[in-house]
């Protein structure tokens, strides 16, 4: 008979069990998360919840049962080969069962015995972005085999590691509208990265003035920067047909940089109200502020019809992070966030969790701010206490 | 703090993602994708983390692999199924979890972070927390890793008990008298790590 805990009281009853507090998740790694997902892997849908793996008992076991398989199938081979009688040659004593040498053939084994992967699953890895994970597998194969293709693979991996750490670099200075950090960072990506297209698509959503086209020499105009606008419009259509809004935002912003146009700033705006970015849309939508289409397209992102900057959405988002820096202790953010989330859609919640902040802050100015409509509220009282009564 | 603490933990569970900004992440968009991973960031961080004994060595990298998992595979995620895309979020990081340990069958759990410093104004109220704290996470990481997983899904993760055993891939009956030992042994635990508090009859 099992034991059901919903017929016996809880033994934890009135324990605290929520004291054991996890630690705050690193900052950076959101981004980290980000950068590693490709356009062709965000559409795959493979399915993400893998089975529960057998114990590790039952997989030595089947491994066991194949290598005994493959040994034996090996020795059977030659065992045939060494008694088969060749024409040319004398035919030799039968040697005692004792003295046969079983040599399996050769397969790319490491010295405790497991079987290297494949050079196949090697590059597979590659679509993960996961460079270490390609780096110990080329690595791996290496060590047993030694093949040029490993090596070939693991100095891959080596220099798209260094490429996907400043393509975050690169994210940074393009959300600080940082330019200068922004070209050093694509500087750093090789022209035959992965994620060079991605890193330039990125740069070009940087400001269109943000550097000369050409510079002049003692020899004349020299072009910093070719670029294509045939094929940056081309690839933003093709973008918007697949519904890849950032990426067509991108394109169309880059072929606008590359030579100023009004049908690449009006992709760039379809793109832009497509992906409710308000700052992107914002860049563009004076030009066509009036045309029906791009006004229907646009409605609640920019122009008349928007009351406001960000939708419920945004106000759950803000609301959920300021939560989420209260647990973590981080009462800057969760009042940054918790404002935003009141600006958004003005809430008693996003202001009891700003006045929380305030007070845990010690920031006298914002919690007398938000006081008042909580003086009588106990819970506040006592966080509060000594700061917003004063 | 304490307060605090209780307070934001009485606060509603963040509720799923809206619909619109799901479809957007469905379809890859980087902002809806953020979305998704900002909110259930640091769900599935506490839960790899209680699952791994209260230990960070590897927590970030399982964190990331669950991650990669869930937005590769997200274009396939029917809002209208059994699942929230929280649980569902969940299970994914449960099974990277458990698949990691078995893997690694002989990795001890042992040095184990020290617990969260709780802070307030009250220090003897803190260092009673901490304390307690400490005799749980001891307490989880002596459970056998099937009973520590129903156990944190359950009490520190809020899925019902069909989600459970969907996420653990075990029957209901299971869950129920995994749950049952798994507080039975903490209790116990606690009973002999903290005496004056929870030594006394239940």
């Amino acid at each position: 008979m099992s034991i059901e805990p919903d017929d016996v009281p809880d033994p934890l009853a009135g324990i605290d069990l929520r004291a054991w507090q996890s630690p705050a998740p690193p900052m950076g790694q959101i981004d980290a998360i980000l950068s590693q997902i490709t356009d062709h892997t965000r559409v795959d849908g493979a399915p993400a919840i893998e089975a529960i793996t057998p114990p590790p008992g039952a997989r030595q076991r089947t491994r066991w049962i194949a290598l005994g398989a493959v040994v034996g199938a090996a020795a059977a081979v030659i065992v045939m080969l060494a008694l088969w009688p060749r024409p040319d040659a004398p035919v030799p004593a039968p040697a005692p069962t004792k003295e046969v040498v079983v040599v399996p053939p050769p397969t790319p084994t490491q010295a405790g015995g497991t079987v290297a992967p494949s050079i196949a699953a090697c590059r597979d890895l590659r679509a993960s972005e996961d460079w270490l994970k390609v780096l110990t597998c080329a690595n791996e194969r290496i060590k047993t085999t030694g093949d040029q293709e490993s090596r070939d693979l693991a100095d891959q991996a080596k220099r798209e590691a260094a490429a996907s750490l400043a393509f975050k670099d690169l994210r940074t200075a393009v959300e600080n509208k940082d330019e200068p950090a922004a070209r050093k960072a694509l500087d750093r990506i090789p022209a035959d990265s992965v994620y060079y297209e991605r890193a330039k698509s990125l740069f070009a959503t940087l400001p269109e003035d943000r550097e000369p086209k050409h510079v002049t020499t003692t020899d004349g105009d020299v072009d910093l920067a070719p670029c294509d606008f045939d094929a940056l419009m081309a690839q933003a259509r093709e973008a918007g047909t697949l519904n890849q809004w950032a990426r067509m935002l991108g394109k169309a912003g880059a072929a606008d940089a590359c030579s100023s146009s009004k049908a690449a700033r009006k992709l760039a705006l379809l793109a832009a109200c497509k992906l409710k970015s308000k700052t992107a849309a914002d860049k563009y939508y004076a030009e066509f502020a009036g045309e029906t289409a791009m006004e229907q397209v646009c409605a609640g992102v920019v122009g008349k019809t928007q009351s406001n900057d960000c939708s419920q959405a945004d106000f759950d988002v803000f609301i959920d992070e300021a939560k989420d820096a209260g647990k973590a202790n981080l009462w800057a953010k969760m009042l940054v966030k918790a404002e935003a989330a009141n600006k958004c859609s003005p809430s008693k919640a996003a202001r009891q969790l700003a006045l929380m902040a305030a007070c845990r802050l010690g920031n006298r100015e914002k919690a007398a701010r938000y006081w008042k409509e909580f003086e009588n509220n106990s819970q506040m009282t006592q966080v509060c206490k000594d700061v917003a009564k004063d | 703090m304490v307060m605090l603490a209780a307070h934001l933990a009485s606060l509603p569970v963040a509720g799923e993602l809206d619909e619109l900004t799901l479809r957007r992440a469905q379809r890859g968009e980087d902002e809806a994708l953020r979305s998704v991973i900002v909110r259930h960031h640091a769900a599935v961080h506490a839960l790899v983390w209680r699952m791994r004994g209260g230990r960070s060595d590897r927590v970030d990298d399982l964190v990331q692999d669950c991650f990669l998992r869930v937005l590769r595979a997200l274009p396939g995620f029917d809002p209208r199924g059994p699942a929230r895309l929280s649980t569902w979020i969940l299970t994914i990081a449960t099974r990277v979890v458990l698949n990691d340990r078995r893997r690694a069958p002989n990795e001890s759990l042992d040095g184990a972070d020290e617990p969260v410093a709780p802070r307030g104004n009250e220090p003897a109220a803190a260092l009673d927390r901490a304390q307690l704290a400490a005799a749980i996470a001891a307490a989880v990481r002596t459970l056998a890793e099937p009973q520590r997983a129903v156990f944190v899904l359950r009490e520190y993760h809020d899925l019902d008990y069909a989600e459970i055993a969907h996420a653990l891939d075990i029957d209901l009956g299971t869950v129920k008298s995994r749950l049952a030992r798994a507080r039975t042994a903490v209790k116990e635990h606690l009973a002999r790590a903290l005496p004056d508090r929870f030594g006394g009859a239940r």
